[in-house]
């Protein structure tokens, strides 16, 4: 009942009138930000955060958690519309969402987008206010052994996912681990691969290669495939359908549990949470004789309401104990310290009314971004309808300032380039690019978790052993790569079996 | 109009997005609304030669919220205290940790207007990377304004109640210490302290004392070593206890931390502590330098100043020019000792 209590006060707070104002403006953008490619949350927060230092500290909070969340929703739209994700939570919805824009059904993907975040952020908002608390602990029990554990089973259960063939997938992700080593390698501070380039001390952007590989990528294949009429779509057909809705209840409800929990996981949280989400929806989508990312709203559903309580998750260890969920908190946490708030475990007892105002806040943010998006959705996506002659121009300018943006330097649009024809070449080919931007966002902290395990071991990787969630996660990841392929020849032994039986009788 | 435009331009430079820079630009025409107001009503400083015309940039190598970023927002509001109409747009360049905004600085050589909150960083890297991406002695230190102590932090229930209970169960039992890199102050102090006492520990590196704080919490590491800032939350909800704090003398009586013996104070003879400061570009007149080095001084005489000190658990020293200088040749010896491999 405390917690009842807790909440209502918080709604007390948040529902002034200023601060449904800032929590508005946050949203909107929010929205804008997560909409620029080469712009995502974490930068958009942390060039904000300066400007709100005249304000309220829960003013600030709210707006600074409004463009957190609303910048989520933003990516939704150019990643639908234009294919190009601002977040690596924001890939998976690609896959669907661009096919169902290509079929003139972009304002129905968005309409559900929406929808999905909305619901999604309400059951995790009631997990969190309840829960709090004892959620907390978990993120705690989520060390590097378990961390290095489930980022592998991530990577090797969703490799398959956009397209059926495993070998492949599997060699992009290991390409993506791959250049995730270029750059200072955080245990010894060595400088790896770099070839004497200060650019790449950093190691790659993935947004540079999410840009080259997808947004450009589709403009290049759009062009070489010539098509010459922009889409003629009628109104009715951006409107979401009760059958759309239909086929999306589950798969929101599936993803937003899964996004809650994964969000309260430090570290990759909302990314991992929205590829298992897409990867579950095309498993039991295939079961019903359904091919996902051929544009269903299913694949759109699912990541979208992932990604979106992932958020909330990620509050979670960042207020009961001051331990950032993701990049982006980790700014807002340092954003509580120049209000000269300490964040930590004290922060919900001391400052209640900034803690539930701000998850209070949440909920007045969400139903805002439903307000916002709903009737614009079709807006957006009559954009479409442009000509191409001047699409596609537009794309590419505002993807290739976009990349500059990101450190305001030459380099990285170079970076975008090559892996734009890289991506050219790789996807004619049948290379899936997903398992590609997961292995880039994956590979640093899977090697630093590994490295974590084997010291915290000193020196010896037994020190799994020791610890049971770890040890059934790579229990898990062992049966993934075994137990398709075993099966796979089982069943060839047995047809092989049943044609001799069959084929013996007539000897 | 011309200079308005001009101060747009420069504020907005840096900000990367369409919509935040129209923000700034806004916050720049603001701030230069406020110049104007004030430079009519108020005296234009009477420093010898040099007065800052137009924007002053403050550097933060690192990224919004940390340590760094904290020191360089509440260095900048001092400067506007000591000189109303001088007002100082800090600018967050991080990455390569903290090399990019340290080459920023350098490229900037010879502008008198281009300041960086710095610490004990500049001295560290050249150490570390090689070639030395620049050395400290590229840019002109202004003045120290403050020493960053760090604190050892064990689990609350720990059984040890003091260093020696700590180090006689170290010698028994290889601890594990979180570290934010293998080279970072925490790192320095773990290898003085392992030196001095002839104990080994096993380094975990956790990229960041809130991981470390994390791991402590949940028993995957012995000990950890953090600034006070990042773990205060946690010492007083009685989660973490602090053993031992490395600076030269006890935090002050009124202080949370008032009450935590020093390391010398139980008989282990190591002090640590990162310096905070602000660098100005290298090649600029003894005139500018003096001028920051005398606004940062008058600073460290307001209330403000102790504020910023008292909230963040810092010791109050200044330094400035030569006194700077010295201070940071003995510092990067000091490095160089702790970082050799044995």
């Amino acid at each position: 009942m405390d917690s009842f209590y807790a909440i209502m006060g918080g709604f007390s707070s948040a529902l002034t009138f200023w601060n449904i104002v800032y929590c508005a403006f946050g949203v909107t953008l929010g929205t804008v930000i997560g909409l620029l490619p080469g712009l995502g949350s974490s930068t958009g927060v942390a060039l904000l955060l300066p400007l709100t230092l005249g304000l309220d500290p829960l003013a600030a909070m709210i707006l600074l958690a409004g463009i957190y969340y609303g910048a989520q929703y933003g990516g939704t739209i150019s990643s639908v519309l234009v294919a190009t994700p601002g977040e690596a939570s924001s890939v998976p919805t690609v896959l669907d969402g661009y096919k169902l824009a290509r079929q003139g059904r972009g304002g129905a993907a968005l309409a559900v987008a929406a929808i999905a975040s909305f619901l999604a952020g309400t059951i995790s908002i009631v997990f969190l206010s309840v829960l709090l608390v004892p959620l907390a602990q978990i993120a705690l029990k989520f060390g590097p052994p378990e961390t290095f554990a489930l980022m592998l089973f991530g990577i090797i259960s969703v490799v398959g996912l956009a397209s059926g063939d495993r070998f492949k997938g599997f060699a992009m992700a290991a390409t993506g681990v791959l250049i995730s080593t270029i750059g200072i390698d955080a245990m010894t501070g060595t400088a790896r691969f770099t070839f004497g380039f200060t650019e790449l001390l950093n190691g790659f952007d993935f947004l540079y290669v999410v840009i080259g590989l997808f947004a450009i990528n589709e403009v290049l294949k759009a062009v070489g495939t010539g098509q010459p009429e922009p889409l003629r779509t009628r109104f009715r057909d951006m409107i979401v359908t009760r059958e759309d809705m239909r086929r999306s209840a589950m798969p929101i409800f599936r993803g937003g549990l899964l996004g809650f929990f994964f969000g309260i996981i430090p570290g990759a949280g909302a990314t991992l949470a929205s590829f298992f989400s897409y990867d579950i929806e095309r498993r039991i989508a295939r079961k019903k004789g359904i091919m996902l990312g051929t544009g269903r709203i299913e694949g759109v559903a699912g990541p979208e309401a992932a990604n979106n309580s992932s958020v909330n998750g990620s509050f979670i260890p960042t207020l009961a104990l001051g331990i950032p969920g993701s990049a982006t908190t980790a700014i807002l946490l340092g954003g509580f310290l120049l209000f000269g708030i300490q964040p930590g475990p004290l922060l919900v007892r001391e400052q209640p009314s900034l803690v539930w105002g701000l998850v209070a806040s949440f909920y007045v943010g969400n139903v805002l971004l439903l307000i916002l998006n709903l009737p614009l959705a079709p807006v957006f996506a009559l954009m479409l309808r442009f000509r191409y002659c001047f699409l596609y121009p537009g794309i590419l300018v505002v993807s290739i300032l976009g990349a500059y943006s990101l450190e305001n330097d030459l380099f990285g649009i170079w970076i975008v380039i090559g892996s734009a024809a890289l991506g050219l070449g790789l996807t004619s080919y049948g290379y899936p690019a997903a398992p590609l931007i997961l292995g880039l966002v994956l590979g640093r902290p899977l090697e630093t978790s590994l490295v974590q395990t084997s010291s915290m071991g000193t020196g010896s990787l037994l020190f799994f052993f020791e610890r049971p969630i770890a040890v059934v996660l790579l229990a898990l990841s062992l049966a993934s790569v075994i137990v398709p392929p075993l099966m796979a020849h089982l069943d060839r032994q047995r047809k092989a079996r049943s044609d001799q039986a069959l084929a013996r009788p007539s000897r | 109009m011309l200079s308005a435009l001009i101060l747009t331009g420069a504020a907005g430079r840096r900000s990367s997005v369409l919509l935040p820079s129209v923000l700034l630009r806004g916050a720049a025409a603001l701030a230069l609304a406020t110049c104007l107001t004030t430079s009519l009503v108020g005296t234009a400083s009477a420093q010898d030669g040099f007065t800052p015309k137009g924007p002053v940039t403050m550097i933060v190598p690192f990224g919004p919220g940390g340590g760094s970023d904290l020191m360089a927002r509440s260095m900048a509001a001092g400067i506007t205290t000591v000189h109303p109409d001088v007002q100082v747009a800090v600018e967050n360049r991080p990455g390569g940790n903290g090399v990019i905004g340290y080459n920023y600085l350098r490229q900037n050589k010879g502008n008198p207007q281009m300041l960086l909150a710095s610490e004990t960083a500049a001295v560290a890297l050249p150490l570390l990377i090689q070639p030395p991406p620049f050395q400290w002695t590229d840019f002109t230190p202004v003045a120290q304004i403050a020493a960053d102590s760090q604190l050892l932090v064990v689990p609350y229930n720990a059984p040890y109640k003091g260093l020696d209970d700590f180090l006689a169960a170290a010698k028994q039992k290889k601890f594990r210490v979180g570290l934010t890199s293998t080279t970072s102050s925490d790192a320095i102090v773990a290898n003085l302290l392992s030196r001095s006492q002839n104990v080994a520990f096993q380094p975990v590196v956790l990229e960041s004392g809130s991981a470390s704080v994390a791991r402590l919490l949940n028993g995957d590491i012995e000990f950890t070593i953090l600034n006070p800032s990042e773990t205060i939350g946690q010492l007083k909800a009685k989660m973490l206890r602090p053993l031992a704090a490395f600076s030269e003398v006890r935090y002050p009586a009124d202080s949370p931390l008032g009450s935590v013996p020093t390391a010398k104070e139980q008989g282990v003879d190591v002090s640590f502590a990162q310096y905070r400061g602000l660098y100005a570009a290298g090649g600029i007149t003894k005139d500018q330098a003096d001028y920051w080095a005398d606004t940062m001084e008058a600073w460290t005489k307001t209330p403000a100043y102790k504020d910023y000190i008292a909230k963040n658990n810092l010791f109050p020293e200044f330094r400035r020019g030569d006194d700077f200088k010295a201070y940071l040749e003995k510092t990067q010896a000091t490095l160089k000792q702790a970082l050799k491999k044995d």
